[in-house]
């Protein structure tokens, strides 16, 4: 785990506004990065500050009720509200505006098992918090989504606490056809310990993720 | 025996003993979290990330007052912390309720006797 990661679990979990979040992640940022100069070990800064989620309840624990007020309004206003809204737009966009849709098993451009697996790959990396690894194998406007901070909220959203992940729904795939580009569509839902989510991804022909919905 | 009563009798102090620690210079973290466990014989081992949501707490109430220092050539800025005039009032109300609770405690732990 990286200093930033860590920060990132902590300050992520955090209820309180904006600026507040800025001042913690400093001093916890300053804190991680004296320990590194003085010769620690990711694992021993995190065995000595404690886990990310207990830091973060502590802090919770310590935070007053204007400011988990002025949090809830910041998640509804400025998280959840934009990030419902460019995911629920992108999925949107591909699938109630584009003028055919297909079977994949007659499209020329994408292979059902790839969906398939493509879909389970980006549920594992959301699973494991992998924002990068998301980034990675995604469209370049997927960027502004594909944070802690946003998803973390984006979860919470639907579930405060899902628990663990236990199975793997069947995936339904299709190809939508939109200007002349051909996108691979694949829904799933997934089992967790507390919830049930259904997801929704769309692929580009390179087979980038270029839409993401969860409900 | 059980850690949570232990932490739940800790945790009732945490704010007096920071406050008493940050009595006579400002200190960071770090300082405070060492001097606690060295000046307490080892009873008060806290974790970083237990202290630092109490400091941001205690800082939002005016009882201290944190204060970053410049970067010294390779020195990463640390976050200093020292007592306010009303942290000074509270740490010697927090004192006089601490000795009444004792006391109180004292009494009735040795009533059989």
């Amino acid at each position: 785990m990286t200093a930033k990661k860590y920060v990132n679990a902590i300050v992520g979990k955090i209820q309180c506004g904006a600026d507040k979040k800025q001042e913690i992640r400093k001093q916890l940022t300053a804190e991680v990065n004296a320990g590194l100069r003085k010769g620690e070990s990711m694992d021993e800064i995190v065995r000595r500050m404690g886990p990310a989620k207990e830091i973060a309840a502590g802090y919770n624990e310590n935070m007053d009720e204007q400011d988990k007020k002025r949090y809830r309004r910041h998640r509804i206003f400025a998280v959840i509200i934009p990030t419902v809204i460019i995911v629920a737009s992108m999925a949107y966009y591909m699938i109630f505006q584009v003028p055919r849709r297909g079977d994949i098993e007659n499209s020329k451009y994408f292979d059902k098992a790839e969906v398939e697996n493509a879909v389970m790959e980006v549920v594992e990396l959301l699973d494991a918090e992998d924002y990068e690894g998301l980034k990675a194998i995604s469209v370049d406007e997927m960027g502004e989504v594909l944070n802690a901070e946003t998803m973390d909220d984006a979860k919470e959203g639907i579930s405060k606490d899902w628990g663990k992940r236990k199975q793997f729904g069947k995936v339904y795939t299709g190809e939508l056809v939109k200007g002349g580009s051909h996108y691979a569509v694949g829904e799933m839902a997934v089992t967790y310990e507390n919830i049930s989510v259904t997801y929704t991804f769309s692929y580009n022909q390179d087979m980038e993720l270029a839409g993401l919905y969860m409900k | 025996m059980n850690d949570r009563y232990e932490r739940q009798m800790k945790k009732g102090v945490f704010d007096m003993l920071v406050l008493k620690l940050l009595e006579s210079e400002a200190k960071y973290g770090y300082q405070i979290i060492q001097e606690m466990r060295e000046r307490s014989g080892e009873t008060f081992l806290l974790k970083d990330g237990t202290l630092y949501p109490v400091l941001y707490r205690l800082e939002e109430e005016a009882l201290i007052a944190g204060r970053w220092s410049g970067t010294n050539g390779r020195q990463t800025s640390r976050k200093y912390y020292e007592i306010t005039e009303e942290g000074r009032r509270a740490l010697f109300e927090l004192n006089e309720v601490w000795k009444r609770i004792s006391n109180g405690v004292e009494k009735i732990m040795e009533g059989d006797k």
